[in-house]
């Protein structure tokens, strides 16, 4: 098992291969080592999607991931 | 990766010594980067040592609101709950218009500081002014408070509020009895009742006033005895004192 640390400014839902696991930050989301799709998203914001690998024994980090306003171009 | 993460922390832990003056600032803005990190233990650490520091080079009251929401946050995301509300009690007693940014806060923090303000029901402190003591009052629910001198421990001298409060309000007291005269120099007590949905007495608090006439070609004023203390309105017990009130429609006797 390794871990998955998530914060963005501004706070949003996290989901990780679609199966939501709570609004941001996270500081360790238990997940089997591979690669994951993470996605955090708002309300009026741009979602964010990124994939990550994830490795036995430890924490990986995404953190102070900025969602843009989506009225932002 | 990772390693170059805890690098990154340990030098900003272990960074050259700022002069005091810039050393509250830079640990509340690295306290910050810490939080932004989901680094909560440093961020503890550095926001309490932020926090900590005194005198002329303490944080000024936005950044030290600031440094208490963060640091009540981070104490969320380590699992230390009775932290988090103990210090956003204390927020809310040193400003209590601060709400933590929904922007940056979500819900498992917002939700803490809700409770914990909705336990308070408000903060009220005294101030000096030129002209007296002002009690200034912030209700987070509306509330019927009275507001009352009496000489300390003593007889009633003035009623000067009673009614109901959902923002705030400031009562002043001038020095002068409900009859207009102006009271003698001594010792009082400010008072301030906070009445319960039933009309009971859910706290009395006392603010000790001191009325002297330093100059005697001017008016005497009354003046606090204290630097501003802040009283939350919590449940009966902790700082309530002995007092019997008579609530009328108009008017509040302490006795």
């Amino acid at each position: 098992m390794g871990f998955l640390a998530v914060s963005s400014m501004p706070w949003g839902e996290v989901t990780v291969d679609e199966r939501r696991v709570g609004p941001s930050p996270q500081t360790a989301i238990a997940l089997t080592p591979g690669v994951h799709e993470v996605r955090i998203f708002r309300p009026g914001y741009k979602a964010y999607f990124a994939k990550v690998r994830i490795e036995a024994g430890r924490t990986a980090r995404l953190t102070r991931i900025a969602l843009p306003d989506s009225s932002f171009r | 990766m990772r390693d170059i993460r805890l690098m990154i922390v340990a030098v900003l832990l272990a960074g050259a010594q700022p002069s005091a003056a810039q050393q509250a600032d830079l640990l509340l803005s690295k306290g910050v980067f810490a939080y932004e990190d989901v680094w909560y233990d440093s961020a503890s650490t550095l926001l309490r040592r932020a926090l900590s520091v005194r005198g002329a080079d303490s944080l000024d009251t936005p950044r030290r609101a600031r440094a208490l929401t963060y640091l009540a946050a981070s104490e969320v995301y380590r699992g230390r709950r009775d932290s988090s509300v103990a210090i956003f009690r204390r927020l809310l007693q040193e400003s209590p218009r601060r709400l933590p940014d929904t922007l940056v806060f979500p819900p498992p923090v917002t939700s803490v500081y809700m409770g914990v303000r909705a336990s308070l029901h408000g903060v009220a402190r005294i101030r000096s002014t030129p002209q007296g003591v002002d009690l200034i009052i912030v209700a987070f629910t509306a509330h019927r408070l009275g507001v009352g001198v009496r000489v300390h421990d003593g007889d009633p001298v003035r009623s000067l509020f009673d009614g109901s409060v959902s923002d705030s309000i400031v009562v002043s007291w001038d020095g002068k009895k409900d009859d207009g005269t102006m009271a003698p120099n001594g010792a009082y007590d400010f008072v301030l009742i906070a009445f319960g949905p039933k009309g009971e007495i859910a706290k009395a608090v006392r603010f000790p006033v001191v009325l002297d006439q330093k100059d005697a070609t001017a008016p005497p004023r009354p003046r606090s005895l204290e630097a501003p203390p802040l009283f939350p309105l919590t449940g009966l017990g902790g700082d309530a004192v002995e007092l019997v009130l008579e609530a009328t429609q108009r008017h509040l006797v302490v006795r």
